[in-house]
Formats: structure tokens, C-alpha cells, sequence
């Protein structure tokens, strides 16, 4: 008799079975500042900096889209800022391919980290 | 870079667009299973990017998030004033409500031959203080919180609503160096 091996899927159809299946990378991306990780149970992680002018409200597109709307972090390490570095959420709106920011009243590098699947 | 990414592309690709849609602040938008990158002044017409940045609706919405923002600013540089606290016989003590009521408390406990310790901002630091020196700490308090939300605060939230243009509330200097 055949015994089919045991298999678990996740929510998105990827077999997350630790027994026969660890997690690996499958692809990496880099590009300047922004990367991406990809792992074989569709787990994918990325972030990036953006430079953004004073006062503007502007959108971070995901470089690699998640299947649902994924964790994300989104901070302002600046110098002139009186709060301790990365403790602002200066983000929102985050659906699966892009959220929004709230640029702050100077021009800024932000940093920004998104995960799920 | 072109502005519009048709199908079929690679994950490369997208990732490439994507990197540039952020480096330049442009959004992404769907059509037709084709991206489009987009600044905040384009809107997507019948698959056409087209620029939207001198009609009223748009410089509305601008001055409108321009107004929000400045007011942010108010908020940060008020509240950062009022953090900064007061020196008061070389020591820094805080300068908020709480502050100024524990004085008005204290103060109406103590005779007027009574001398308590006083501790500054860094919990370490003190002055030992006579009721008339409490009145005069919590005066000056009193006097720098009603500059900042009688005077201050309430005119530049009042500029900035007023302000007609952004370069009007550009020129807004938000100073709480009182």
C-alpha cells in the first residue's frame, strides 16, 4: 500500500511541513537600499530607505508583492528628531502592494520593513 | 525609466519598477494587469498618465496636507518647548500642569515660615524653597504655559488655517523660544 507523505499547507498553498520541508532562500534582490528575500514556504521579507521632502505625503511600493497585506515598519532615524531613533509609525494604509507615509516637517531618509506572505 | 511596466514582465522587472516608483515617489496603479507609476499630480485616464497639478481640486488637496503638516510641526515644537521645563535658581525643574498644580498644592499647605525641598526635572537636583519662592516657581510655569496656549499656540493654529497658498504657510515661522 502506498503511503503518501504527510503534508501541511498554509493559508496560501505552500507546504510548510517542517518534517519533510525545511524553509530555505530561493531568490534574493538588491537594488541600492532596497531588497527582498524570498523563502521557499513563500515567506518573503524587504525593506528599503526613501529620501522624502519636507511635509510630503507620499506611497512605498512593496518591490515584491505579498499575496495579503504583510507586517510592515515604516521609521524615521533622523538626528533632529527629539524621539529616539525608530520610534515613530509614520505609515498606513498598507494593503498587499503598497502603504502610505506621512513625511515629517524636514526632508528625511526613512526606513521602512515589511514581512509576511 | 518608463513609466509603465506591461505585461509580461519578471519578478526583476517588477522589483526595478517598484525601486524606481519609491526613488522618484510615485505610486503604482493596476490597469489591465499593466503598472503604471504615477506622482501624486497624475492621475490614470483612459490608460494615459495625465498631469492634474494646476487644477483647483489638487492645490486644495496640497495646502490642505501642507496645513496638516505644519500643524504637526505647532504640536511638536509646543509640546518640546513645554518638555524643556524652566530654570529656576540654576536648577531645571518641568514646566507642566501637573507641575504647576503640585505647586499651587504645596503652596497652600505651607506657612509662611515653612521651607520644603523642591526637586528639579532630574529627580536629584533641589532648592529648598520658602511659599513665596513656590509662588514664584509656579508663576513663571504659569506665566510660560498661559504664552504658549493663549498666545502662541492658538496664532499659529489660527495662520495656518488661514493661510491661503503654501507658500503662505511656508513663510510661518513656528518659534517657541519664549
Amino acid at each position: 500500500m502506498y503511503d503518501h507523505p504527510r503534508s501541511a499547507y498554509n493559508q496560501n498553498g505552500y507546504n510548510v511541513n517542517t518534517n519533510t520541508l525545511k524553509r530555505y532562500v530561493i531568490k534574493t534582490y538588491l537594488s541600492g537600499t532596497s531588497w527582498y528575500t524570498k523563502y521557499s514556504d513563500g515567506w518573503i521579507e524587504q525593506g528599503g530607505i526613501i529620501n522624502l521632502a519636507s511635509a510630503v505625503t507620499g506611497t512605498i511600493t512593496f518591490i515584491a508583492p505579498f499575496i495579503a497585506t504583510p507586517l510592515w515598519y515604516m521609521a524615521n532615524p533622523a538626528t533632529n528628531d527629539t524621539n529616539p531613533p525608530g520610534s515613530r509609525q509614520l505609515g498606513y494604509g498598507a494593503t498587499n502592494l503598497q502603504f502610505n507615509i506621512i513625511g515629517q516637517t524636514y526632508t528625511a531618509n526613512y526606513y521602512w520593513y515589511a514581512f509576511g506572505y | 525609466m518608463i513609466n509603465i511596466l506591461e505585461q509580461p514582465y519578471t519578478e526583476e522587472q517588477y522589483a526595478n519598477f517598484a525601486v524606481y516608483c519609491n526613488e522618484t515617489q510615485r505610486r503604482v496603479e493596476d490597469f489591465n494587469g499593466n503598472k503604471y507609476a504615477l506622482l501624486s499630480s497624475e492621475i490614470l485616464k483612459d490608460c494615459e498618465i495625465t498631469d492634474i497639478s494646476q487644477t483647483s481640486d489638487y492645490l486644495a488637496q496640497q495646502l490642505e496636507q501642507a496645513k496638516q503638516s505644519k500643524l504637526v510641526e505647532n504640536q511638536q515644537k509646543r509640546d518640546e518647548r513645554i518638555a524643556k521645563g524652566i530654570v529656576y535658581k540654576d536648577v531645571l525643574f518641568d514646566a507642566d500642569t501637573d507641575q504647576k498644580v503640585n505647586l499651587i498644592f504645596k503652596s497652600s499647605q505651607m506657612s509662611d515660615t515653612e521651607t520644603i525641598n523642591w526637586y528639579g526635572q532630574d529627580g536629584f537636583s533641589k532648592i529648598s524653597c520658602t511659599k513665596q519662592e513656590i509662588f514664584e516657581l509656579g508663576g513663571i510655569i504659569g506665566t510660560l504655559l498661559s504664552k504658549i496656549w493663549e498666545n502662541l499656540n492658538p496664532e499659529y493654529i489660527s495662520k495656518i488655517n488661514n493661510a491661503k497658498t503654501i507658500d503662505e504657510l511656508d513663510a510661518i515661522n513656528i518659534d517657541y523660544g519664549v
